[in-house]
């Protein structure tokens, strides 16, 4: 379970967060909106203790999170943010290996490569392994990343502890066979005892894969809760400025919007 | 061009294989050329194992001055590349090398420092504490040089190149002008050992400077190995440092440490040799892995190589005199990185080349 108090956190004079609490619960798929600027990003920024919260205080089950050693942070979490290009050349598996880090001293084992494989395997990379990074499109990147952080948080086979994962737009340069497929992978990763944090734009993919939505408006949760109850007709023409209407997938019965 | 396939391993026994093989040639070639036969007797004569006469002076300058000089050679070209892998994945820049951040020059002014003002303690030059006085300074003003460059060109939150360079060429300038007056109110052998120093020798190598070097410089090159992870990392990015595991502000502090520690041992003792920080881990870059475990040791052995080598051709090319070593690296160092350059301007290179 993660659990933040009171969240605040400012740059110069901006208030960037104003005063967010929250709670996340392992198993559920959460999934954050808010149109551009509304502190998604920040919010994900203090959850995983890249920045300091000016008031406020963050939990990773009953310890305070900065109480938590850095090493055993990298065990339990693991973020994908959004990442430039690199400055220098590194083959597709020397990235995914990266998320092995955490577990081996100098020198990857066996069992590091062959997770290092799984993880590329279930993102349907394997057969790019030994590619230079630099070579692949946009939404191959994204993709081997995705492996990183999946290879970060693999769970041994009777290991049942809580990992925490946190996403940045990580389909913003997929195309939609693509979007689906990750989108269905980080499901099935929160329905096994993790707590999955993922920032995404598209409304109509959060009422179909989220178990729980935060819609977030200038630097506040503007609503919080399942689906069909935040993202209504009122609160999206409050937050976007636009009004949507809802329809009916014919062959799922799942609301869908269209503008 | 398609990467030679070999395993890490198969390159550092080869590049192994090279540094002695370097280390052989050196240890044979100079003013006075070897034969093998009679570095064998010397050698088992040195440790001991024989006493077959063997002509005194070949064996005098073999032992005192060739073989000290020659090991002396190989360690400074190692510690110097691996502090510009260090460098480079630190700045997150491929041009980056000890000579443009600072480190040199700093390094160059505190040991000018001790030369002209340690005339004046008496027991700069005699004692025991005067022997680690040069080091120490070399090694203070080193750091403080690179901290510098380093703290001016992150001002805006992350490094920023163009900055780093110009503040490189700041703090260079100001260091050059530092040495340059103290060798203006020198006396003249002072001036002249300054002025020699700054295109760096090893003409003063003896065992003692060897006993210094060669311990820092092998420490050194193992903890470096120890933050070779966590500069990969830093490849991705600063926050993905962290969230893999690392403290990203302690390490850059130990980082800056470490390579202003390998840098300055070297320097104090043989002086600014530029290029060399540069040039080797480039060479090892062309076979397309920025892996900084494999940097870190592939550049030690090749660095020692190719310094080893620039040495003996100082040496020969204008014997019995001698040539400073640090002309001989710039000549050879520059135009291969100009062709590096080009090459990697033309080639398809994606990402911070000049970002």
């Amino acid at each position: 379970m993660l659990k933040a108090e009171n969240l605040s956190f400012q740059i110069g004079q901006k208030t960037l967060i104003d005063d967010v609490s929250l709670t996340l619960l392992p198993g559920e798929f959460t999934m954050v909106l808010g149109p551009n600027g509304a502190g998604k990003s920040t919010l994900l920024k203090l959850l995983t203790g890249t920045e300091t919260p000016k008031t406020g205080q963050i939990y990773y089950g009953d310890q305070p999170l900065p109480s938590i050693p850095l090493s055993t942070q990298a065990r339990q979490k693991a973020v994908l943010s959004q990442l430039l290009s690199l400055p220098f050349d590194l083959s597709v598996n020397e990235v995914v290996m990266m998320g092995r880090y955490p577990y081996f001293d100098l020198n990857p084992t066996a069992q590091d490569t062959q997770i290092a494989d799984h993880c590329l395997e279930s993102v349907g990379m394997l057969s790019f392994k030994t590619r230079a990074f630099a070579s692949l499109s946009g939404g191959e990147k994204q993709k081997i990343h995705l492996a990183r952080v999946l290879a970060q948080l693999y769970r041994q086979p009777g290991d049942e502890s809580v990992k925490y994962l946190f996403l940045d737009e990580p389909i913003s340069a997929l195309d939609i066979q693509y979007q689906h497929q990750i989108l269905g992978l980080v499901r099935d990763l929160a329905a096994k005892n993790r707590v999955v944090f993922v920032i995404v734009h598209d409304i109509n993919l959060a009422l179909h894969y989220a178990d729980n939505v935060i819609l977030m408006d200038q630097g506040r949760i503007f609503a919080m809760g399942i689906p069909e109850q935040v993202l209504t007709v009122e609160a999206i023409e409050t937050v976007f400025k636009i009004r949507p209407y809802f329809t009916t997938h014919p062959e799922t019965g799942r609301r869908v919007m269209i503008w | 061009m398609k990467p030679p396939s070999l395993s890490p391993g198969q390159w550092y026994r080869l590049l192994a294989g090279l540094l002695v093989i370097s280390i052989i040639a050196a240890l044979r070639i100079g003013a006075v050329d070897l034969t093998f036969a009679d570095i064998n007797q010397i050698l088992l004569n040195g440790s001991g194992l024989s006493d077959t006469a063997v002509d005194p002076i070949s064996q005098g300058l073999f032992l005192q001055i060739r073989l000290p000089r020659v090991l002396l050679c190989a360690t400074v070209g190692a510690g110097l590349s691996v502090s510009g892998v260090l460098m480079q994945a630190l700045f997150r820049n491929p041009i980056v090398e000890p000579g443009l951040v600072g480190t040199s020059s700093g390094a160059a002014l505190g040991a000018a420092l001790v030369f002209v003002l340690g005339k004046n303690i008496n027991w700069a030059f005699t004692d025991a504490l005067g022997l680690f006085l040069l080091p120490c300074v070399a090694f203070v003003f080193a750091f403080g040089a690179t901290l510098l460059v380093y703290r001016i060109a992150s001002i805006s939150g992350k490094v920023n190149v163009a900055t780093m360079v110009l503040a490189g060429i700041a703090i260079n300038a100001l260091a050059t002008g530092g040495t340059g007056f103290l060798s203006y109110i020198a006396r003249d052998p002072q001036a002249r050992s300054i002025t020699f120093w700054n295109l760096g020798t090893f003409s003063g190598a003896d065992w003692t400077q060897f006993a210094i070097v060669f311990p820092v410089t092998s420490v050194g090159i193992l903890l470096s190995l120890r933050f070779t992870k966590a500069l990969n990392v830093l490849i991705l990015g600063e926050d993905e440092v962290r969230h893999l595991g690392y403290n990203i502000d302690r390490l850059k502090i130990q980082v800056l440490l470490l390579n202003t520690l390998l840098v300055a041992i070297g320097t104090a003792m043989v002086g600014v040799i530029s290029f060399v920080g540069l040039v080797v881990p480039h060479l090892l870059r062309l076979l397309k892995t920025s892996d900084n475990r494999f940097l870190v040791i592939s550049s030690a052995l090749l660095g020692g190589s190719l310094l080893t080598l620039a040495d003996t051709i100082a040496r020969r090319l204008v014997a019995p005199a001698e040539f400073p070593i640090g002309v001989i690296t710039a000549f050879v160092g520059a135009p291969v990185f100009i062709w590096l350059l080009v090459r990697n301007a033309r080639s398809f290179q994606k990402g911070g080349f000049y970002a």
